[in-house]
């Protein structure tokens, strides 16, 4: 589903990502995590297509995201504080774009929230939304980019299990990119950890000696929880 | 009472402003979301240029500037991503100013009223400008109507648009060529240094009561074309400048509004 080889990019001369390789097949839950900075939504841009100035090879459904035109196949939820609080935009003008209606809020169980300002709703219904939308079309791919950040613990956990009913009812592939090392490892079938511009893939019950070498500190990992 | 309404040069001073305050108000939705507010006034400094490059070539002013500023718009939308938004306003500024300068200097002033280009002059606004206004606010129109819904996304977070399968490169460009359009247009109404008003004050008023984009715009739009038409009638009866007024009124509006909004939330 996604092939990547020999992956490098930088921002002006500071380079953030050096000959990383990965290989994602259909059906995966994948977690990205890394320190902050390391490079983990600069890889999410460059599958998507946003950034082009990397070197490597890239493949999204076997093209190349700068040329990829089947977008009705992903979906993509962005980082909370990319979209604007200010904008006084109702979740249906939102889900309009692509005909997408209340049919898409109703599968959520969130019909009720159409008429509603987008930044008016909690954290958590704001994902819910923001999920909704990237699922209506029924996509092969979800990207999520940090989208649990600033959600409390329980609106938190509710929306890793969503993640996983997604994931395995419908065998959508799932890469989220996050912070939360505990939500991670109790949900992901694997985690991929950006670090010192390098990619290391790991199992969940692996992940303590891939943690201790991206953060250069112990890890313990308690319950699902990150501590 | 109604005196104002019986002069020709008044009903077309109304007229165009009205149509003008329309177009502005629904570039100004989507245009400040985006956080490019000053847009209006970098591309409004480097329609000066195109003025002066127009008066030294013996070209129609507004033609010249129109040209100058969507080459400027297209510069600025394929230059965003690598640099900081004002940074790109503040050379469509400096660069439209310095033209208009230099050019003032070497043709050694020009026989025409350059202040009427900078402050507005709609009171000698002609019925041929009123047909350009007219056939702009058609396009415009119709082009909101058929993206709307994409306008909106994109409005809301590129990068969301992009994957929903919205062309946000040519929507993005398009946006930003009916904004210089727009821009140029407007100078007849309140001139260079003012037109920022027109495009963001309707806006961030309507904002402070919208509870929906539709709202939001169809608010600005009222907005915008009250305080024209307060402005210019006012203006009339006190002899005052027309395009202050409408500032004015417009920064009144904003500041009672921003009052009311926020008892209400």
């Amino acid at each position: 589903m996604i092939k990547i080889s020999n992956l490098s990019f930088s921002y002006g001369s500071t380079p953030i990502l050096d000959k990383i390789r990965i290989d994602i097949k259909p059906g995966e839950f994948i977690g990205v995590i890394g320190p902050n900075g390391s490079g983990k939504s600069t890889l999410l841009r460059i599958i998507l297509g946003f950034e082009h100035n990397y070197k490597g090879k890239v493949e999204l459904f076997g093209a190349s995201p700068k040329t990829f035109s089947d977008w009705h196949r992903v979906g993509y939820v962005p980082q909370k504080v990319q979209y604007d609080s200010l904008l006084p935009m109702t979740v249906m003008e939102l889900l309009a774009t692509k005909g997408a209606g209340k049919s898409c809020l109703k599968r959520l169980g969130i019909s009720h929230l159409a008429s509603q300002q987008f930044h008016s709703l909690s954290g958590g219904q704001k994902q819910k939304v923001l999920i909704a939308f990237a699922l209506y079309q029924n996509p092969e791919l979800l990207i999520l980019d940090e989208p649990e950040a600033g959600v409390d613990a329980k609106s938190r956990d509710d929306f890793f299990k969503l993640l996983r009913k997604i994931n395995q009812t419908t065998q959508t592939t799932i890469i989220l990119c996050s912070h939360d090392v505990g939500m991670i490892s109790h949900y992901c079938q694997r985690i991929l950890c950006i670090h010192h511009k390098h990619c290391t893939g790991c199992t969940p019950d692996r992940i303590g000696g891939v943690l201790r070498k991206a953060y250069g500190s112990t890890f313990e990992i308690h319950g699902g929880h990150h501590v | 009472m109604f005196e104002v309404f019986e002069y020709q040069f008044m009903q077309f001073a109304l007229l165009g402003g009205v149509m003008i305050a329309t177009l502005c108000a629904m570039i100004g939705t989507f245009l400040v979301p985006q956080r490019f507010s000053l847009l209006g006034d970098g591309l409004a400094h480097l329609a000066f240029g195109g003025i002066a490059i127009g008066l030294v070539l013996g070209l129609p002013p507004l033609l010249t500037a129109a040209v100058v500023c969507v080459i400027g718009a297209l510069y600025l939308s394929y230059n965003k991503e690598k640099m900081y938004g004002e940074s790109a306003i503040a050379v469509l500024l400096t660069v439209g100013m310095a033209i208009a300068i230099l050019l003032i200097s070497i043709a050694g002033g020009f026989n025409v009223d350059l202040f009427g280009y900078l402050f507005g002059s709609i009171l000698t606004i002609t019925p041929i400008e009123l047909y350009i206004v007219l056939l702009v606010l058609i396009f415009i129109s119709m082009f909101l109507w058929h993206n709307y819904a994409d306008l909106c996304l994109y409005t809301f977070h590129q990068g969301l648009a992009q994957v929903s399968g919205v062309k946000t490169a040519w929507l993005g460009s398009t946006f930003l060529v009916l904004t210089a359009i727009t821009t140029v247009l407007s100078i007849r109404i309140v001139g260079i240094l003012l037109i920022t008003a027109l495009i963001v004050l309707p806006v961030i008023t309507a904002m402070q009561l919208a509870r929906s984009m539709k709202q939001n715009l169809v608010y600005s739009i009222i907005i915008g074309n009250l305080s024209v038409i307060t402005g210019i009638v006012v203006s009339f009866y006190l002899d005052l400048a027309p395009s202050a007024m409408i500032v004015l009124v417009l920064a009144s509006f904003y500041g009672i509004c921003s009052l009311v909004g926020r008892r209400f939330e």
